[in-house]
């Protein structure tokens, strides 16, 4: 191999796809980041047996070939290299070699051959939507998922592609996120019907970052098998293993009526349950909140910390409710909420409460609170 | 060098004294709490009045029913018991400042820092109890001795409302003529074993060659040996997290039939449950035990995918665990039920927890029934209590 390309474009390619290399691994050549030069592209693969990302750059070739070297090592020379030309050069078939201006560095890696092939993904479904959607798909759902790895299912998203349109969840139990993509965002052009998949919270993460939502050219391209999902959006590729099993049935624990309305401002609202939970911290970030006549308030208490009491303007319909819920659950939804009033319903102090944008239909948020 | 002193306070009764002093009626009345009138369920606590009758904790309410049919039979209420515990740990922390809180009613003090000899160590005693009789009108046995073993069977010794002080000189004195029953982890079993080679008392255990018990009990002879002399060099350790739940029960016939092996575990699942509740914790680990016939012991355990503190999850666990035991004919002498991997419940309630979907049915049905016929139509018993 025999190569070279601007610094500042091979640089954004490593940064692209190193997230995606293995942190801790059996396998060391995980830990590496695989060079691929063919006519005039590069391809920079970093693969965890999990997740896949690719990123393909234009370069000038000189002799085609393929090696792959230690991840941190060539981002954080490239990282650090001035913004000029930047020459690469396989020695043997392990050993890259790298000059840019007076620097000279030779890097040990390992041959391109034992480097795992990223999965690929035939049949199955398929269909684009624009970056600005999925975008808003993942932002709105991901938070929701669960972190708790023994919890495999709902450490995912699910998908759900319909002749409605697009759909993402997420939930870790304690709260739901649904978020609907309007149809004329989609082209679909797999299979008829209900389709869905469930797709781990890390890879959409990824995904999310190689988004332009102010691009309206570039559309996401998404294809998925039995087993796998794979995003392609312009050179960037990324590939993903899905989450086998069944999802939880959400629609059932979506509230359907509810007795008491809450309308209200959506950054009051935010403000004054972050400057709450301060006190809060001791206890779980437990607040309670108290809906009445024009005004919803807000305290919290802690035996060692001390109290915090809010009152916010509201407009309040149906009965005096008084349901403690953790800040946290809250923060999360109204930070990713961009309307300026949001509208919150609920039956009881146990049951679930339901969180709405007064102008987003396509979003619902469900949470369940705390005991009293 | 000089002794450890180690305090041991157990509370008298402590459920049914928590019961009788919230509710005067029930004062000097026999008070079974576990169990129902009916005769279901098992004994959690008697109250020395319903001891007189010959109740006693782990006895099934049919049995106490009928010792007592006098008694007042009531529901276990571990959330209020937990919170007494708590006002009782928190006065006994006021006194040393390492506590072991060995269960809900129990525990041991390190206040070899605090009491120069033993007679200071009877005056944090005295000190203790009066402020529990003070502050939370309850009685306590306190026991004072050189380590946790000689504290703990001086706090038995004068029970109810009791104190005494076991001096290192005087160990051997009192424990000479002890049944070997008394000896700290010496169970049936092994009290049965120490009996056919003629140890009956302490005092035997003591005068006999640790050699000669090491071959009777294995290992476990050489603690059972120390602890015969008055030796225990245990530390009073602050308190851990309690590590699992459990409540078994011994048949006073083996059952050879599931549907009472199941009633059995329906019961066991329910006291577990109690307590999951009242600790405030999940188990994520269900264990059966099961002892047949000929006292060949079994476990049987899983891993639920959540935790639960609920005994109708537990019930159905124990169930499976118990369909997956072959039981090649043999009747059952007892069955337990454990719960363990605990973790904090959450006072966050969740989506897809059955129960609390329910709760949720609940209200939206008395919501729709309060809209429908006006607010005070339906009241919650508990309301409706409160305002008379």
């Amino acid at each position: 191999m025999k190569i070279s390309c601007n610094r500042r474009v091979l640089h954004e390619a490593l940064q692209h796809v190193s997230r995606v290399v293995a942190g801790r691994t059996t396998l060391p050549i995980l830990s590496n980041l695989l060079l691929e030069a063919r006519g005039s592209e590069l391809r920079v693969v970093a693969y965890d047996m999990e997740i896949g990302a690719e990123s393909r750059v234009g370069i000038e070739t000189a002799e085609e070939g393929t090696l792959t070297v230690p991840a941190r090592v060539l981002g954080d020379v490239v990282a650090s290299l001035p913004d000029a030309t930047v020459e690469m050069q396989s020695e043997q078939r392990s050993v890259l070699s790298l000059s840019c201006g007076r620097s000279q560095y030779t890097i040990h890696g390992l041959p391109a051959e034992e480097f795992p092939s990223l999965p690929e993904v035939t049949g199955g479904v398929s269909f684009e939507i624009s970056q600005a959607a999925m975008r808003e798909l993942i932002r709105a759902t991901i938070f929701a998922a669960s972190a708790d790895e023994a919890r495999a299912i709902l450490t995912g998203v699910l998908l759900i592609r319909d002749d409605a349109g697009v759909k993402m969840v997420a939930t870790d139990s304690y709260r739901l996120a649904v978020k609907n993509a309007a149809v004329d965002e989609v082209k679909g052009t797999g299979d008829d019907g209900q389709w869905q998949a469930i797709i781990p919270a890390r890879a959409l993460q990824e995904l999310n970052r190689m988004l332009d939502p102010g691009d309206e050219e570039v559309r996401v391209g998404v294809r998925a098998s039995e087993q796998q999902i794979v995003f392609g959006v312009g050179g960037y590729t990324l590939v993903s293993r899905l989450i086998e099993g069944q999802f939880p049935n959400y629609e059932r624990v979506i509230p359907t009526e509810t007795e008491r309305t809450v309308e209200i401002s959506r950054e009051d609202l935010l403000a004054a349950i972050k400057r709450a939970a301060i006190v809060a911290r001791a206890e779980a970030s437990k607040l309670l909140f108290r809906a009445q006549e024009g005004v919803l308030t807000i305290s919290a208490e802690s035996g060692d910390v001390g109290r915090a009491h809010e009152e916010l303007a509201a407009t309040v319909e149906g009965e005096e409710i008084e349901i403690a819920f953790n800040a946290e659950y809250l923060t999360d939804v109204l930070g990713v909420m961009e309307s300026d009033r949001v509208v919150w319903q609920f039956t009881g102090p146990l049951s679930s409460g339901l969180l709405k944008a007064a102008d987003d239909p396509d979003y619902l948020y469900v949470v369940m609170p705390m005991q009293l | 060098m000089a002794s450890r002193i180690i305090i041991h306070v157990d509370m008298d009764a402590f459920y049914a004294a928590v019961e009788q002093r919230d509710r005067p009626e029930l004062r000097g009345r026999p008070v079974i709490v576990g169990g129902t009138p009916e005769g279901r369920g098992v004994v959690s606590a008697a109250s020395y009045e319903a001891r007189e009758f010959g109740v006693h904790s782990a006895m099934p309410a049919a049995q106490a029913v009928r010792a007592c049919p006098q008694g007042a039979f009531l529901p276990v209420d571990m959330r209020k018991y937990r919170r007494v515990s708590e006002e009782v740990m928190a006065i006994l922390g006021l006194h040393a400042g390492v506590i072991e809180q060995v269960s809900i009613d129990e525990a041991f003090l390190e206040v070899t820092d605090r009491a120069r000899d033993f007679a200071a160590a009877a005056r944090i005693a005295r000190s203790i109890k009066r402020e529990i009789r003070g502050e939370l009108k309850l009685t306590a046995s306190v026991g004072v001795g050189p380590n946790k073993f000689l504290a703990k069977l001086a706090s038995d010794l004068e029970k109810p409302d009791g104190l005494v002080v076991i001096e290192p000189h005087e160990a051997e004195g009192f424990l000479a003529p002890l049944p070997v029953g008394k000896l700290w982890g010496v169970g049936p079993k092994t009290e049965k074993r120490l009996q056919e080679r003629g140890l009956k008392t302490i005092g035997q255990v003591a005068g006999t060659p640790v050699e000669e018990l090491r071959k009777l009990l294995g290992p476990w002879g050489d603690v059972v040996h120390e602890l015969a002399r008055g030796i225990d060099e245990r530390a009073v350790e602050p308190v851990r997290e309690a590590k699992s739940a459990s409540a078994e029960q011994t048949f006073p016939e083996d059952l050879d039939n599931v549907r009472d092996m199941r009633k059995a575990l329906a019961e066991l699942s329910r006291e577990v449950a109690g307590r999951l509740q009242g600790e405030g914790v999940r188990a994520r680990t269900v264990a059966i035990k099961v002892r047949f016939g000929d006292f060949r012991t079994i476990t049987r355990q899983t891993t639920l995918g959540e935790a639960t503190d609920q005994a109708e999850v537990l019930r159905q666990t124990a169930y499976r665990l118990l369909d997956g035991v072959d039981r090649a004919g043999q009747g059952i002498r007892l069955l337990g039920v454990r719960g363990a991997g605990l973790e904090q419940a959450l006072a966050q309630l969740s989506l897809f927890d059955e129960q609390a979907q329910r709760r949720g049915q609940l209200e939206r049905t008395l919501s729709y029934i309060r809209r429908r016929f006006g607010p005070e139509a339906v009241r919650w018993a508990r309301e409706g209590l409160r305002q008379k």
